[in-house]
């Protein structure tokens, strides 16, 4: 969820005109604060918890069980919080009420976010007395595809993040 | 001319039998779903029809009466008879038989299917003879009880099974549609060692008069009594004539769907014990209380290779058959082709409700077998003592029969199964005298240890109140230890005497102190499944939710394998199964987080989704805005 430059000194932002909520003018970027640091990077390694371990068998690293699936279940409370914080925290910019996305940027940020809650309301669901077997094998199908497709939302993220901090 | 009759009698049936183990051939066969009515003519064992209103008539012979239209070789193959037949599939591993001899603690067992933590009755010196009467009551004939005839006559005992016969399968003990048939009568036969008769006098078709047991080796079934030798008068029948026609013809009322009644005599279990909640209380098997019987899932075809209901994937052989998968909990409630569910639309044989299990993950299914959650009684902390027909003489009317006879027996018990999936499972510790060369263990038989060990031995006593002699202190241990090894050394018998208890394996040191080593192969605990009763999903593990297993101090993971967490030996669940004592607790502790995190999550779902749904309004609004304004210029 990195979408800006995490060390380098930025232009103070400029401040958008209240009156005129539509498409800022070009991105501009600050520097996070110490609490934006903390929430980047629970986001950060709630995704890498859950693509180790949910994603195992495919690198190699065996079946999701045991300690595995234990630390995956403990890695979704670190990802829900992590994404949820920092999907809000960019809300404004994504919706264009504050300056700092640039429209490649603002797509991968709806799409990252309707991944992400692809991702969660299937488990969320499964959850609930609600589905039989089958119904939460195709839960678990979903949550899965859903996952893969955040991950590689991530790739161009990370790419055109790093691309706008360099400018 | 009466032998010359027989034999060509004889020969005519084998004929027959030849010709009828081939199927659509030679077989009496009515293709009716009504049942044939089996008005019979009965035949002895050399295949003479029976005049029951002679004098010294003999009994009839199952072999001869009911083979003569039904293939009685091929029957004796099927799974209540085949056991000591060398090349017959085990199967997964079920009840041993428990030769039990409290007295010198044994608890010791047996079986001829190759169950891992059994013994083959003849490694232990038992012989077919030994094994019928010790353990008859309970064989249903065949098998131990009719060994063929070269066996019988080189074996040790040849001249009892020449006075006793044969203990045939007895086709009545299953396939009686009335109480007529009494197996209580017939294990009374069986330990006056009345084999021949045993058939005839339990199907009330006679009395008996006599025991072959006090007969001598040389006594002759088939000669005439000796009036000048009362002494050595054998067993004698007093036919019941009102029960022949005129045409000396008898009604066998009988059923191809036994009874679950009949099952019942060699497959009672009962809890017995503080914890037991009495008749009146105890659980019912949900299908019997829905009006199934045993054999409506336990089938079997001619062949008498009984569905033992484990499904196609569990066993090979036979039960790789369609309907061996189609008779099992999976093929019933799920509906199955070829093993594959079929789905809520066509599934439920016998009216078999569709499973919804909502909201249990699939993991659980490849996990645990269905009999985990719904079968046996609710567990508790401690697991709970159990009788058994086969280990208790259940059936057996007695007024000795108390709570604490062993052996042991408890459930349930959560181990794993040989697929690795955790299911309920029957536990019992052997308990044996034996000789320990190098990983080869060869257990005593109680009478052998009797009479090695000598005075050692504490004299077998029974208490004032009936319970069985306490167990032997280390101090006797040591003792019949030390004279089992004076009388070894003495008779150069190879191996260290050892004696197997509790899960220990005790031995003599070289300074000739008492040790003892846990975890020994040979005093492990035997495990057998626990397939019933079964309980609705009403009262099934989970029904509770997560919590009813995944919690600390769950019984199936924190339970204690024994009716007391403090006996000896006991084992957490766990520990049983060998899983991770640190991955166990963590789970518990995660899963008390879990209605928390589940709060927190859809709050957090349920933020984002609104913010996304707001965006998505906002801009869509947006657009038909900027739409309209564009028509309007």
């Amino acid at each position: 969820m990195s979408d800006a430059p995490l060390s380098a000194p930025s232009p103070p932002p400029s401040r958008p005109d209240a009156s005129e909520p539509g498409p800022p003018g070009p991105p501009v970027h600050r520097g996070l604060s110490a609490v934006e640091h903390v929430v980047h990077a629970v986001a950060i390694v709630g995704v890498a918890i859950q693509s180790v371990t949910g994603f195992g068998p495919e690198l190699g690293l065996g079946a999701l069980e045991g300690w595995r699936l234990l630390l995956h279940l403990c890695g979704a409370g670190l990802f829900v919080a992590g994404f949820t914080a920092t999907m809000l925290l960019w809300l404004p910019r994504a919706r264009g009420t504050a300056p700092g996305m640039g429209s490649v940027r603002r797509t991968l940020y709806w799409l990252i976010m309707a991944a992400g809650l692809a991702v969660m309301w299937p488990m969320l669901l499964a959850m609930l007395p609600l589905a039989g077997p089958d119904t939460l094998a195709v839960l678990a199908e979903w949550h899965r595809a859903a996952a893969l497709t955040l991950v590689f939302l991530m790739v161009p993220h990370t790419v055109v993040s790093l691309a706008a901090r360099r400018s | 001319m009466r032998r010359v009759g027989a034999l060509v009698v004889a020969l005519g049936l084998a004929a027959s039998e030849v010709a009828a183990d081939e199927s659509g051939s030679g077989l009496l066969e009515t293709d009716s779903r009504m049942p044939h009515v089996h008005r019979l003519t009965l035949y002895d064992h050399d295949g003479a029809a029976i005049d029951p209103t002679q004098d010294n008539a003999p009994p009839y012979s199952p072999r001869m009466t009911c083979g003569k239209c039904h293939p009685y070789d091929r029957i004796a193959g099927g799974w209540h008879f085949n056991e000591p037949r060398p090349g017959a599939h085990g199967g997964r591993p079920g009840e041993p038989w428990l030769l039990i001899d409290s007295a010198t603690g044994t608890v010791l067992p047996l079986s001829g299917r190759g169950w891992s933590g059994t013994f083959a009755p003849e490694t232990v010196g038992l012989s077919d003879w030994q094994f019928a009467l010790r353990l008859g009551r309970h064989l249903p004939g065949g098998g131990y009880g009719e060994p063929p005839e070269e066996r019988r006559r080189v074996a040790p005992e040849a001249a009892r099974w020449r006075v006793s016969g044969a203990l045939e399968i007895d086709c009545l003990v299953c396939h009686a549609a009335t109480p007529a048939h009494d197996p209580a009568e017939r294990a009374r036969q069986v330990e006056a060692q009345n084999f021949r008769w045993a058939p005839t006098v339990a199907a009330g078709l006679a009395v008996v008069r006599g025991e072959a047991r006090k007969a001598p080796d040389d006594w002759d079934p088939d000669a005439p009594p000796d009036l000048d030798r009362p002494d050595r008068r054998g067993p004698r029948l007093v036919y019941d004539r009102t029960k022949f026609d005129p045409d000396h013809r008898v009604l066998f009322d009988l059923t191809r769907r036994p009874p679950t009644e009949r099952c019942y005599f060699c497959h009672t279990v009962r809890e017995a014990g503080v914890a037991a909640a009495g008749e009146l209380l105890a659980l019912r098997d949900v299908h019997l209380a829905a009006g199934l019987t045993c054999t409506d899932c336990h089938r079997n075809g001619l062949d008498h290779h009984i569905v033992r209901g484990y499904g196609a994937a569990a066993a090979p052989e036979r039960e790789l058959l369609a309907a061996n998968a189609a008779l099992s909990c999976e093929g019933c409630h799920l509906g199955t082709v070829d093993g594959v569910p079929l789905g809520p639309g066509v599934a439920g044989t016998h009216g078999a409700p569709y499973p919804q299990h909502r909201g249990l993950p699939p993991v659980h299914f490849e996990k645990m077998t269905c009999t985990a959650c719904h079968s046996g009684p609710w567990p508790d902390l401690a697991a709970r003592r159990f009788q058994t027909a086969l280990a208790h003489g259940l059936g057996l009317a007695s007024r000795e029969r108390r709570d604490g006879d062993p052996p042991l027996v408890v459930a349930p018990i959560f181990g794993r199964n040989a697929q690795g999936r955790i299911e309920p499972q029957r536990m019992v510790r052997p308990a044996y005298w034996a000789r320990l060369d190098g990983d080869r263990i060869r257990p005593l038989l109680p009478e052998v240890v009797r009479k090695l060990a000598g005075p050692a031995l504490p004299r077998p006593a029974k208490s004032a109140d009936g319970l069985p002699p306490p167990p032997l202190t280390d101090a006797q241990i040591a003792a019949v230890l030390g004279a089992l090894g004076r009388v070894q050394g003495a008779a150069g018998a190879a191996g260290v005497p050892v004696y197997v208890r509790d899960g220990r394996l005790y031995r003599l040191n070289e300074d000739g102190a008492l040790t003892s080593t846990e975890d020994h192969p040979a005093a492990a605990a035997y495990f057998w499944p626990l397939g019933h009763e079964v309980r609705p999903a009403s009262q099934s593990l989970g029904i509770g939710g997560c919590n009813d297993c995944h919690a600390d101090g769950a019984p199936l993971f924190a339970g204690y394998a024994a009716t007391q967490p403090a006996a000896p030996g006991a084992a957490r669940m766990f520990e049983l199964r060998g899983d991770d004592p640190r991955l166990v607790d963590a789970w518990a502790a995660a899963f008390a987080w879990r209605p928390l995190f589940k709060a927190f999550g859809f709050a957090c779902a349920g933020i984002l989704t609104l913010a996304l749904l707001r965006s998505a309004l906002d801009g869509l609004l947006a657009m038909l805005r900027a739409r309209v304004l564009r028509g309007r210029s």
